[in-house]
């Protein structure tokens, strides 16, 4: 799957043509790793010194997950644009991962396993490096495609993830449901799309 | 994904029936159902590969018992 998606410029608020993909390939973990790390550690380093709270993310390595490429229960995917990857994303679709959510407990559902946008899209990291960032719906553009694999595997629109303390606000603002904190995944809050609400921010985001 | 190829199926009565009832159950069609077994037989044999072990456990009593597979 390629598929052409819109990413808006931040600074002039044009949008950019971008490719979204799920032929992500171990080169693009690599890429990854090497373009997006310096500038989150340079960012992470700055926060620090002015005594605001790094990313939580920041030991991430995609190139561990090369092992999952491939896998019948994992599906990858990538957004690129301006000739750089702009986010990663990896779900897992397998049976053991369910719905907390009342009304929909025990059901299946896309979980939402890692997903990254690159530190140059961050508003946060690129103001306290001294720069403007440079695209913004990368997120949400890979969060769509989460609930377009749920539609397509059956699961209705269903989406699961733990979401770190910094993106609550962004899932909240999609139209996810926080549900609970996870106390067997560093207490983590868990957010879900039911169908209806998955339907309503597909058709809000197009 | 990439590309797909159809294949014939042959179930028995039992295992049609009961991929029927968790079909309706679960308000899927059996290839999605079919794709689901797949995807945990999958991971399930590469965990078993690597001597890993599995347990399934009883969350209110936190029982576990060791999956076996024959």
């Amino acid at each position: 799957m390629r598929t052409t998606v819109k990413l808006k410029g931040q600074e002039n608020g044009q949008e950019y043509e971008a490719k979204l993909f799920d032929e992500v390939t171990s080169d693009h973990f690599l890429k990854s790793q090497d373009l997006w790390r310096p500038v989150l550690y340079a960012a992470a380093k700055a926060l620090k010194a002015q005594g605001k709270s790094i990313p939580r993310y920041l030991h991430w390595d995609w190139r561990q997950k090369a092992s999952a490429l491939g896998r019948l229960d994992a599906s990858f995917y990538g957004i690129e644009c301006g000739g750089r990857i702009q986010g990663l994303m990896k779900t897992d679709l397998g049976p053991l991962r369910r719905c907390r959510l009342d009304s929909q407990k025990g059901k299946e559902l896309v979980y939402v396993d890692y997903v990254e946008t690159a530190p140059w899209n961050n508003s946060e990291y690129m103001e306290v490096l001294g720069f403007k960032a440079i695209y913004s719906r990368t997120g949400t553009r890979l969060m769509q495609a989460a609930v377009q694999l749920s539609v397509d595997n059956e699961f209705k629109g269903r989406v699961g993830l733990h979401s770190l303390p910094e993106t609550e606000d962004f899932y909240r603002a999609i139209g996810m449901t926080p549900v609970e904190r996870d106390p067997n995944k560093q207490d983590l809050l868990w957010f879900e799309f039911t169908p209806d609400t998955a339907q309503s921010f597909l058709e809000k985001t197009v | 994904m990439n590309g797909k190829k159809a294949m014939t199926l042959t179930l028995s009565d039992a295992e049609m029936a009961a991929l029927e009832r968790m079909s309706e159950t679960k308000d899927m069609t059996k290839i999605a159902l079919i794709r689901q077994a797949l995807r945990l037989y999958q991971a399930l044999d590469e965990r078993l590969a690597r001597g890993d072990k599995v347990f399934i456990e009883d969350e209110t009593k936190k029982d576990k018992a060791e999956l076996m597979v024959l």
